[in-house]
């Protein structure tokens, strides 16, 4: 009883503040509404008892990402009449056209499917140690190659951040 | 076995990566031995794949999730050697750009190990993480120059191969939510027993895919990015673009779709889809090549045209069944021929751009006066590319074109044979319009090519030339790398 009440909080919630994102004038305030969305997300995870994507949740998307925005913000001028730009141009009918067809395309074929994992049947209480023991073994390739993509993002960071400083 | 042991052709290049980035972190001044280094670490990557083929090591890895095996193998060979000779085709360039050589060199290596993960990868995760590998360098490297050009060529790749990707992406996840599975072996299992309540979304998974590999091939209608690209991006990091990343979206697709999505009630339905998309890219690839004035953006559309070709060979070989093995090894051929032909006229175009200053094919008008040897060199690989005897995409594509035959693709063979000659127009007027004789031309004084380049030219010329004559061994390779397929 008490966990679904807290589920339905947490659920309206998350739709709120995605709400809050979407229709609030100040960049800002979107980036803080962003964060409650994303540990919203957490918070039902938890629910779900996947405590390591709970955990991934509120590290990478509540902290680590939205910070990033915000520190992009702080590094973008801000117009001082704070109009948002634009952003639609004689392209946008088109471009409605094909996300519409796209979403119709999806749901349609969506509940065309026999889906054959239902809810109940997920495994649960997968814990960190498990995961981690799969990294190495199943996943050890994908792994190497994340460290090294990693690695070349952050060498492509600051060749085009130096940009300017000719030696 | 150890499956690192598996993956060490491409931890050699990683690691070689690294060194070269510590190397210059130390001796920053001394920066003259990082592409001896980064052709070393190539080197030794080689000769790890081929210990691995030789000793008959043939095993899938990390629980399946990686294979190695002929195919895989032969791929990662290939993209070795189009690796190094990219190396090659880059110095003079990089030493004249004069900055960040170690991270060029780095970047370089860290895509072509990405491109070697892919050929061996048989797991969702797997093969989209090594995508993103190889396509994050590149995306740095297209914005390498120092121009705007560059600079917006950089980005626009950025920008529509992260659509593709998320295309890509999306297609995996709802085969994955189809299947359970991200491993390709076990969706081809559950694909086999349930493809008939599914077929709708597995067509849309199937269309998802094609459409984020599509990118990486330059098919239309995802090609829009091509010539932009290609024009903007250092002509080193074109000629890698255009060979290497569209070999190994090949690869992928041949691993994905064959191995995994290979049920009879879908191939049909994929494979109608291959084949429209190869026809629509070698027409309007050709069409739009014919009115190009600057020589890298026609080579763009030319490229658009030539993955038209690749994909009569994945239409044909869902059709054919039973003689897979021709039309899978019919692709892999075309992939060995391509990867000659183009890098040669790439490295040919490195050569006569960084002395007229120009990309503007009419300033070729008479090179053959100044430049007899390169302007020889750029006609052979332009004839192969044609398609013309005694080279090796002459073989290419009669054996691919055979093979859409066999698969009774009759209509097919007819629109690729009518665009050979329409490509025939614009390849051949470069080769004419060099040959010609002019009296008075900025080109006419002799010029000396750089060693490298030299080399390397050499090299991929001989190749269209020895694989022209003696096509035999590379189909017979192919063919043997191909037959892993024909089990499944």
């Amino acid at each position: 009883m008490i966990t679904e009440i807290l589920w339905w909080f947490f659920a309206i919630a998350i739709v709120g503040t995605a709400a809050g994102v979407v229709f609030s004038r100040s960049v800002v305030h979107a980036a803080i509404f962003l964060i409650l969305s994303l540990a919203g997300v957490g918070g039902l995870y938890i629910f779900l008892t996947v405590e390591f994507v709970a955990l991934v949740q509120f590290l990478i998307y509540g902290g680590a990402v939205t910070v990033l925005i915000l520190l992009a913000l702080m590094m973008t001028r801000l117009d001082a009449t704070g109009a948002p730009d634009k952003l639609t141009g004689p392209q946008a009918p088109f471009g409605a056209l094909v996300g519409i067809t796209l979403l119709l395309t999806l749901v349609g074929v969506s509940l065309a499917t026999a889906w054959p994992g239902d809810v109940d049947d997920l495994p649960t209480n997968i814990t960190i140690e498990q995961i981690g023991d799969v990294m190495f073994t199943s996943y050890g390739a994908p792994f190497i190659i994340a460290s090294a993509l990693l690695l070349v993002a952050f060498i492509g960071a600051i060749v085009f951040a130096k940009q300017e400083d000719e030696v | 076995m150890n499956p690192f042991e598996l993956i060490s052709p491409q931890l050699a290049i990683l690691i070689g990566a690294g060194l070269i980035l510590v190397y210059d972190a130390i001796f920053p001044k001394d920066n003259r031995y990082l592409p001896w280094m980064a052709l070393a670490a190539i080197a030794v990557s080689v000769s790890f794949a081929i210990s691995l083929a030789v000793r008959g090591e043939y095993h899938v890895g990390f629980e399946g999730t990686y294979s190695v095996d002929k195919f895989s193998v032969f791929f990662s060979v290939v993209f070795a050697g189009i690796g190094a000779a990219v190396v090659f085709a880059s110095m003079n360039w990089v030493d004249r750009v004069g900055r960040r050589k170690s991270e060029y060199y780095a970047l370089l290596l860290t895509a072509t190990a990405g491109l070697m993960f892919l050929a061996g990868a048989r797991d969702l995760i797997t093969i989209f993480i090594a995508l993103e590998l190889s396509s994050i360098p590149q995306y740095i490297l297209a914005g390498w120059g120092k121009d705007e050009r560059s600079g917006e060529s950089g980005l626009k790749y950025l920008l529509l191969g992260s659509i593709a990707s998320a295309l890509l992406l999306f297609g995996m996840a709802l085969l994955y939510g189809l299947s359970g599975s991200t491993f390709v072996p076990e969706i081809a299992t559950f694909i086999g027993e349930n493809a008939s309540d599914n077929r709708s979304l597995l067509i849309l998974a199937s269309t998802l895919i094609i459409a984020g590999f599509g990118f990486k091939m330059a098919l239309v209608p995802f090609q829009m990015w091509v010539p932009d690209v290609y024009e903007g991006a250092p002509t080193p990091v074109a000629a890698f673009l255009s060979v290497g990343s569209k070999a190994a979206a090949f690869a992928v697709v041949l691993r994905i779709f064959f191995e995994g999505l290979n049920a009879e009630i879908l191939s049909n339905d994929w494979a109608m889809i291959f084949a429209v998309l190869a026809a629509i890219s070698m027409t309007v690839g050709n069409i739009f090549a014919l009115v190009q004035s600057n020589i890298k953006r026609m080579l763009g559309y030319s490229s658009v045209a030539q993955a038209g070709n690749f994909a009569i060979g994945l239409a044909a070989i869902a059709v054919v069944g039973q003689e897979f093995t021709l039309a899978a090894s019919a692709v892999l051929f075309f992939v060995v021929a391509y990867a000659f032909t183009n890098l040669a006229v790439f490295i040919a175009v490195i050569a006569i751009s960084r002395h007229l200053e120009s990309d503007d094919i009419n300033a070729y008008e008479g090179l053959a006066k100044s430049a007899p040897l390169l302007a020889l060199a750029l006609g052979i690989a332009l004839i192969s590319l044609t398609g013309i005897p005694p080279s090796a995409g002459f073989w290419a594509k009669l054996y691919i074109f055979n093979a859409a035959a066999q698969a009774d693709l009759a209509w097919l063979v007819i629109v690729a044979v009518l665009n050979s000659v329409l490509a025939a127009f614009y390849y051949l007027r470069i080769v004419r319009l060099m040959f010609r004789n002019v009296e008075d031309q900025i080109g006419s004084a002799p010029f000396a090519i750089p060693k490298s380049i030299g080399f390397v030219l050499g090299i991929t010329v001989l190749g269209v030339l020895v694989f022209g004559f003696f096509p035999t061994p590379i189909i017979s390779v192919a063919r043997e790398a191909a037959a892993i397929f024909s089990i499944g």
